[in-house]
């Protein structure tokens, strides 16, 4: 499997060279088009990680409340991380650190039902003491 | 899924490349422009679909 990565990289990096120089715009689009392809020849691997992670959390019983949560903030933070880096890749950091401000906020936003639990069991805590 | 894709933006790449010098020799610049466009599009077209099953997936798999 490594080696089929392996040469998806070779293969990219040879033909970014190629593109960059005569049509740099295409040269941006197979950039993009190996990062698919990389991410789709380990989607397999995956699927069964995500089968492990929530089978455990289930049988935890507490934190399956927030398992759904996590598994959203991951997925932001892959995407988010795969259009910062095309970003960067074609020169345009500005945009990049656009696009990841935008994610963390996303990720933020999606984190805050946990922080605000957080916060009560703490309350609580105190109130007890 | 295939590796063929890379390949196939990079022989659009370089049609589009050679059909500028062709123009640019036989004294039709005008038409550069236009090539470059086209090739870009089709580039596109190849590279879209891709990108949105990428995406359909990791919605799917995260639950977004």
């Amino acid at each position: 499997m490594i080696f089929k990565l392996l040469g998806i990289a070779a293969a990219e990096i040879v033909i970014y060279a190629l593109l960059r120089r005569i049509r740099p715009e295409f040269a941006v689009l197979s950039e993009i088009a190996a990062a698919a392809l990389v991410f789709f020849t380990v989607a397999g691997e995956l699927g069964s990680v995500k089968a492990f992670f929530e089978e455990t959390v289930n049988a935890s019983g507490t934190g399956s409340a927030y398992a759904g949560i996590l598994l959203k903030i991951l997925g932001t933070a892959l995407i988010t991380q795969f259009a910062a880096d095309a970003a960067r890749d074609s020169g345009q950091s500005a945009l990049a650190e656009k696009i990841e401000f935008a994610g963390k906020l996303l990720m933020l936003s999606l984190a805050l039902p946990v922080l605000k639990a957080v916060l009560q069991l703490i309350t609580s805590l105190s109130n007890g003491l | 899924m295939d590796i063929e894709i890379i390949f196939r933006i990079a022989a659009v790449g370089l049609i589009v490349a050679v059909l500028n010098q062709v123009l640019a020799r036989s004294g039709k610049e005008e038409y550069t422009m236009l090539v470059t466009l086209a090739g870009l599009i089709a580039a596109l077209m190849l590279v879209l679909p891709y990108i949105s099953t990428l995406f359909g997936y990791v919605r799917s798999v995260f639950g977004l």
